[in-house]
């Protein structure tokens, strides 16, 4: 799965490239919370609000945005004592669960308005999550890690609040897919944070 | 404009900043309590006629395995043992869970059915094929050349850990005892956690996780 961070960082220089000099740029910082789906909520049922977005998107024109988002994301969950089995084996304690995932998506937004104050968005991030899974068992732990083909369709709006500055709220889904490693690690989440505007 | 950009940037670096410091200072602490550590890990051999198995023996003392090679002290043929306090707090669990499980104790000359060792390593390393000879000087009819023998499961993997104790506990087929050179071992038990407590919280937790290790292995009961 390297070779999808490679090629989402490639893309990610040519769409920062082709930006001229003249376009919007936005720059966000954004709280995440996040909720699992799949697999991943079958491993940790809990709402994750450790998490945060970076973005850097630059207008093609009016309506569309491009750029890249970057985001981190632990889900803990601490599951009570339990006999857990193996064929004829048997084990059992009390298990502390980690994901921590890093979803990197090339992203694409296209605004329904045209310079106003309230500008809602529908958006789609094609990419990569890392995922590291960590289950902590007395003194031992089994760490598992994969790299997932990973989509993120989005919606949101933009609220600015002066020239430079504004709000941003988005709700998005990260697919991430199974692989070998790993089965389905999705998530939702909400974004609310702050949008630099230059 | 550039005064714009420049505060633009350190806004954005403080924001950074204070993301990173609370992401980090609300990481989730894990365990709290030594006891949260303890984890009990049991297997048998499904080929194993636990029913037809009646009598077991076990020895008052446990040993204290130093490493996987026994090494002869004094002459004497014998392991280091632990204090006879904390060997006699685990091996009466052991006793009062196998009578409350239809078994009978029987000394180890009367023909027992299977015999339950117990180990306590508090290594680094855990050592599950530790060497046979430290039992030498209690195993009925024992002569050199043994060794175990985990039939039908994986015997337990090798791994490392923190300062950690292990008690190993092993219930071998005292009827068959071997096959190609070895003691068949049908019944493991491995207790591991910290290192840490008073007198009075160890015996607790020796006595909650031994419990444990019998009622997650139903098979044993008659």
């Amino acid at each position: 799965m390297k070779y999808l961070i490679r090629i989402t960082l490639i893309l990610a220089m040519v769409a920062l490239q082709n930006t001229t000099s003249t376009a919007q740029q936005y720059t966000s910082f954004q709280y995440t919370i996040a909720v699992p789906a799949n697999d991943l909520k079958n491993y940790i049922s809990k709402t994750s609000f450790r998490g945060f977005t970076f973005e850097y998107q630059s207008k093609i024109n009016t309506h569309i945005a491009a750029g890249i988002a970057i985001g981190y994301n632990l889900f803990y969950e601490r599951k009570p004592y339990d006999i857990y089995y193996d064929g004829t084996a048997a084990l059992s304690g009390i298990q502390y669960r980690y994901t921590n995932s890093v979803p990197i998506h090339l992203s694409g937004v296209y605004f329904l308005k045209e310079n106003n104050h309230f500008n809602p968005f529908a958006g789609f991030g094609i990419g990569t999550t890392y995922t590291l899974r960590d289950t902590d068992m007395g003194l031992y732990r089994w760490e598992e890690d994969t790299w997932s083909f990973s989509l993120r369709p989005e919606a949101g709006f933009v609220y600015t609040l002066g020239e430079n500055a504004g709000v941003k709220v988005a709700l998005r889904y990260n697919a991430a897919f199974k692989t070998s490693e790993l089965k389905d690690q999705s998530f939702f989440s909400i974004s609310v944070g702050l949008v630099f505007i230059r | 404009m550039i005064e714009n950009k420049t505060m633009n940037r350190k806004v954005s670096m403080v924001y950074l900043f204070i993301t990173l410091v609370i992401l980090q200072s609300c990481y989730p602490d894990g365990p709290e309590y030594v006891d949260e550590l303890d984890i009990v890990y049991t297997n048998y051999d499904p080929s194993f006629d636990f029913q037809s198995a009646k009598t077991f023996a076990l020895p008052d003392s446990v040993i204290k395995i130093n490493g996987s090679d026994f090494q002869n002290q004094n002459g004497s043929n014998k392991p280091e043992f632990i204090s006879t306090e904390y060997a006699s707090i685990i091996v009466q669990a052991i006793r009062d869970n196998m009578i409350s499980y239809g078994w009978t104790e029987v000394k180890k000359n009367e023909n027992p059915d299977v015999i339950i060792l117990s180990s306590v390593t508090s290594t680094t390393h855990i050592y599950y094929y530790y060497d046979w000879y430290y039992w030498n000087w209690w195993y009925p009819g024992w002569y050199s050349g043994w060794g175990w023998y985990y039939s039908g499961y994986y015997y337990p993997t090798y791994r490392t850990g923190y300062h950690s104790g292990t008690l190993f506990i092993q219930m071998t087929d005292a009827k068959k005892t071997v096959t190609d050179g070895s003691i068949a071992v049908p019944w493991t038990v491995e207790i591991n956690g910290l290192l840490q407590g008073n007198v009075s919280s160890i015996n607790t937790r020796f006595h909650n996780t031994i419990d444990q290790a019998f009622a997650q292995s139903p098979y044993l009961n008659h």
